[in-house]
């Protein structure tokens, strides 16, 4: 017993002694762990903006495309054969419900996109929402669709691929409205001129036929300036035609029904 | 500072891995489902439509 000061502390008391504390912070230490952390958050903003906004927005395209699914029947008059505005497209841009769903063979086979009205955060789900200054499919004028490149589940990530002569498809309740590319070009985001009812001659406000233009940003990963597509209406094809040949394989089933 | 913290937390070394992990997911869960979207509105990152205004 007299040695037992000597023995190597057995395992119960090796537990028993206090952890070695770590040092107090330090002012400059707290500092520069604060900016570490920081600099960890911008990092997983960038992880955020680029994966997490797309998982989001696709699935939120998802309800759009049922939606959609579901209102067509009704919203379909048999009577319409392409004359005049289209009456299954609210005639202002309101914040509801999609109204149409664009496909551009161009981007793939399987694209089909939701589009609805408003540009502010309604675009932030995987879909294309109409400018407050655009007309309704089948009235003069410039039909003008915001899409996010990169985020948000990059619906115009692919613009740069498309070329004169691309066929949009931009299909309502009523039929498909067919548009073919005229012109993509990149311009600075102050370049209104770009919604101008004649996108050709944005100075005068006269329109001059029927265009559908498409705006989203550029270079990717930037705000730099804006990437745009022109198209000029070349026909309108009717529900109960059938889908064009050429989206035949991408309208879902349940929008390809004949009425 | 985080080290200090560490040591400040309550119960066994692996009971304290699972505090900081739970703590961890829930300071990402809040910045990826309040915080970014906020700062997102501003727009200097993604903006794909015309300055209209």
């Amino acid at each position: 017993m007299s040695y037992a000061g000597s023995r190597p502390p057995s395992r119960r008391q090796r537990r028993a002694t206090p952890k070695r504390r770590p040092p107090r912070p330090t002012f400059l230490g707290v500092i520069g762990e604060l900016l570490i952390t920081a600099g960890l958050f911008v990092l997983l903003f960038v992880v955020w903006e680029l994966y997490w906004t797309n998982l989001g927005a696709n699935r939120e395209a998802q309800a759009h495309r049922d939606t959609i699914v579901e209102n067509f029947d009704a919203q379909h008059d048999a009577g319409f054969d392409g004359s005049g505005p289209d009456p299954s497209v609210p005639a202002d841009v309101t914040t509801g419900d999609p109204w149409g769903m664009l496909y551009v063979p161009r981007f793939g086979s399987d694209y089909s996109v939701p589009v609805l009205d408003g540009t502010g955060t309604e675009i932030d789900s995987a879909v294309l929402g109409r400018y407050d200054s655009s007309p309704r499919p089948g009235e003069d004028g410039n039909l003008a669709l915001a899409g996010h490149r990169q985020t948000y589940g990059a619906v115009l990530w692919d613009m740069d691929q498309l070329q004169d002569g691309d066929r949009l498809y931009l299909q309502t309740a009523n039929g498909w409205w067919v548009y073919e590319t005229r012109q993509v070009h990149i311009v600075q985001p102050t370049d209104v001129g770009v919604l101008a009812p004649n996108p050709t001659d944005p100075i005068s406000a006269e329109p001059a036929g029927q265009w559908l233009t498409l705006t989203t940003c550029h270079p990717p990963y930037t705000v730099l300036e804006r990437m745009i597509t022109h198209a000029e209406l070349v026909e309108f094809v009717p529900v109960n035609d059938g889908a064009p040949d050429e989206i035949a394989d991408t309208v879902p089933e349940q929008l390809f029904e004949e009425n | 500072m985080y080290a200090w913290l560490f040591h400040l937390l309550p119960g066994p070394t692996w009971f304290r891995w699972i505090l900081t992990l739970v703590g961890l997911a829930a300071v990402v869960f809040v910045l990826m489902e309040y915080v970014y979207p906020w700062v997102a509105e501003f727009g200097f990152f993604s903006d794909a439509t015309m300055d209209v205004e």
